[in-house]
């Protein structure tokens, strides 16, 4: 995958796998990973920075549980993070319906 | 090595200000992620050795992504930190430039002030050696032998006459004296002692002695400046009246030309001067110095109080003013004082016996209905106007009668004299001498005033021309009823004919409209204005070529001031399918008056 295309939904994308419930980075790669059907990888690199990222916007929140006697952060998303989510989803179902389109008029011309 | 140790070596150093748990957190956080993604490794049956190579593998550089969240933890507080310090230096390099300026100033100023204190020094010696040569001259103020006695006598009539007892005189002190002013009354030997006083200037008053049931107004005043000089005593003779200020029964009568009818309404307004009494010198007066009456020409007294000469000569309106009523005066005189706009005249109480003197005298013309104010509710009316035909002063000044700078239409008439030729503006003036005049009591007192046949003229010409125009004023009624009806009528009419309107204000914007109006034997103190033409080529006002901004001042030869005129007006129009209108059309020097008929919609008639 080309990494430039992921460039600016990977914020969207954890937003909307910590929509429903709480999660933690490893998990949230892998349901990121696992709904993309294996397109869509993120590294720890990129994970975590956008992470803390959210949550210095107040968009996410964080908090730790001990599992396996190790300290875990587990995330989950704000009011404020729900609409900034909802913002995201508008923008990008335009978006892509504008790319379709012309990418579908490419077609027909083809 | 221990993965952990290895992303801890990627973080810098510890700072003092960094939080407790940072670097905690930040390696939890990631050994949670490497241990999840081992196990996953692991699950599927790898070695554990390849299975740490993939993780670290997919994972990347452990040091590299601690050192990361660590800055990216800290870069708000690092970037704060670098702006306060840079904040710092800069507030620190002003401070210094402003402590050398203020230095610099200081040392020019101290330069300054000590050449300024070396010149006040030199002044206060001069000031101080001129004020012991003063002193030196003059005797200190203060010593006994500085005050002076003051004494009083008061008598009664003329000089040497009978002791006058029991009068207040007052010895006002001059500003700024350490001395009270002082009151005292006059003994049975007509004398007040006011002991000694310093020299100065004294401002002496004397009142009669109040009596019961006697009229505040007419207690009677004199007064005088004494001065108290050194080496002098004061000893004052005070000449008073031998008895209190008498009603008198009095009664005006202008002598009125017989082609002048006086049933026109005409009406003579004139400001009296009350000059008092005089005593051998001493001059004493009750009540106010000047009061308007408004009279009828046979004498009889309508009303007192109002502005004349002063409006006139400063606002040169062509109506003296409307008149207002307050329906909280209540006063035992035969007539009322009239109310409801600044005077500095007092209202007029009774005759006395005193000298009078009319300095001022204008003919104007009433509205019908409008006086006597027979009840509350009339008093409470809007009141009445009185255009003025005429006036005169009888002093030797000039004054501008209305300052409607103008070029009379010619084909209207010029009615008063026109002086100058670069305005319309007219001047008149009577020379001769104020009517006086001092009744005496106990007797019937006719006084008989000859009115100037420079203003009767001035009426006579103005009334013939409004016989021209065959106009007159519409009676009103009473009872404000009856002119709410009258002006729904108007109102309704106006609105059938297609124009909009309003009423026009006779003191504000288009005086000089009206005072064309004036000097054309048209009284007008008010008229309807024609604001808008409804858009209608079949509508009577259309037709009749009234246009936008004109003034109606008269319907079917009576004039007409607001819409309960033009109802009147209408009402009495019975059986008439068109009024004859007179309008006022155009600005300034472009004023003139337009005519024509104004047809009667069905609807009015029936509504008749």
């Amino acid at each position: 995958m080309d990494s430039r295309l992921l460039s600016g939904t990977v914020e969207m994308l954890i937003l909307d796998v910590i929509a429903h419930d709480r999660s933690y980075g490893y998990e949230i790669a892998q349901r990121v990973l696992g709904r993309s059907n294996g397109y869509f990888q993120l590294t720890e690199g990129s994970l975590y920075p956008a992470l803390h990222r959210l949550e210095r916007q107040r968009l996410v929140t964080s908090f730790w549980e001990e599992v396996d006697g190790r300290r875990r952060k587990y995330y989950r998303l704000t009011p404020a993070g729900k609409k900034a989510l909802a913002a995201k989803r508008q923008e990008w179902t335009a978006f892509a319906r504008g790319v379709s389109g012309v990418l579908g008029a490419a077609d027909e011309l083809a | 090595m221990n993965w952990r140790d290895e992303a801890a070596r990627g973080l810098p150093a510890p700072r003092d200000d960094e939080p407790a748990s940072l670097r905690q957190d930040i390696l939890d956080e990631l050994a949670d992620h490497f241990y999840c993604a081992l196990g996953r490794e692991l699950a599927k049956n790898l070695p554990p050795d390849e299975a740490v190579k993939n993780v670290r593998r997919r994972f990347g550089d452990p040091r590299a992504i601690a050192r990361t969240l660590w800055f990216d933890a800290r870069k708000e507080q690092i970037m704060s930190q670098r702006l306060t310090i840079a904040m710092m230096v800069l507030v620190a390099c002003t401070s210094i430039v402003s402590a050398g300026f203020a230095w610099m100033a200081i040392r020019e100023s101290r330069t300054a002030n000590s050449a300024l204190l070396q010149q006040i020094a030199e002044t206060n010696a001069k000031s101080l050696a001129q004020l012991t040569q003063l002193a030196a001259k003059v005797p200190s103020a203060g010593t006994a032998s500085d005050l002076r006695p003051v004494k009083c006598h008061l008598v009664l009539g003329k000089k040497g006459g009978p002791p006058a007892v029991g009068f207040a005189v007052h010895l006002e002190s001059p500003q700024n004296s350490p001395f009270p002013s002082q009151s005292e009354k006059s003994d049975q030997n007509g004398n007040v002692d006011f002991g000694v006083v310093p020299y100065g200037a004294y401002a002496l008053t004397v009142t009669h002695p109040q009596r019961n049931g006697q009229s505040p107004f007419l207690y009677e005043t004199t007064w005088k400046t004494i001065t108290v000089r050194p080496q002098s005593s004061i000893s004052e003779e005070i000449v008073c009246p031998p008895a209190p200020l008498r009603p008198v029964d009095c009664r005006l009568q202008f002598d009125w030309p017989a082609d002048l009818s006086p049933t026109s309404n005409f009406w003579i307004v004139c400001q009296v001067h009350q000059s008092g009494r005089e005593f051998d010198g001493w001059q004493w007066r009750g009540g106010f110095e000047n009061v308007v009456l408004t009279l009828t020409p046979g004498g009889e007294i309508l009303f007192s109080g109002g502005r004349f000469t002063q409006y006139l000569r400063s606002e040169g309106a062509p109506v003296i003013d409307r008149v207002r009523f307050d329906p909280g005066i209540r006063t035992p005189h035969p007539f009322p004082s009239a109310s409801g706009f600044d005077s500095a005249l007092g209202s007029f109480r009774e005759w006395t016996e005193q000298r009078y003197q009319i300095t001022d005298l204008a003919i104007v013309r009433a509205r019908d209905g409008h006086w006597p104010p027979g009840d509350a509710a009339d008093r409470q009316r809007a009141g009445t106007e009185f255009p003025v035909l005429g006036w005169c002063t009888y002093s030797e000044s000039r004054f501008t009668p209305f300052s409607a700078d103008v070029n009379f239409p010619p084909d209207l008439p010029r009615t008063r004299p026109r002086l100058g030729s670069h305005s319309g503006k007219l001047e008149f003036m009577v020379k001769s001498s104020p009517p006086a005049f001092e009744p005496v009591y106990g007797k019937k007192n006719l006084i008989r005033i000859a009115l100037p046949d420079t203003l009767l003229d001035q009426v006579r010409d103005v009334y013939e021309q409004a016989k021209k125009y065959n106009l007159q004023t519409p009676g009103r009624s009473k009872q404000a009823d009856d002119v709410a009806a009258d002006a729904k009528i108007g109102t309704h009419f106006l609105m059938s004919i297609g124009l909009a309107w309003q009423s026009y204000p006779p003191t504000q914007q288009g005086q000089n409209r009206l005072a064309v109006g004036a000097t054309s034997g048209l009284f007008l103190s008010g008229g309807v204005i024609v604001v808008r033409i409804a858009d209608d080529a079949k509508s009577p006002a259309v037709r009749a070529g009234l246009k936008s901004s004109d003034i109606l001042i008269a319907l079917d030869g009576w004039t007409v001031a607001d819409a309960a005129d033009v109802g009147s007006v209408v009402r009495h129009a019975k059986g008439k399918k068109s009024l004859t209108f007179l309008a006022l059309r155009g600005e300034g020097a472009g004023s003139h008056l337009v005519s024509g008929q104004l047809d009667v919609p069905p609807s009015v008639q029936e509504a008749k």
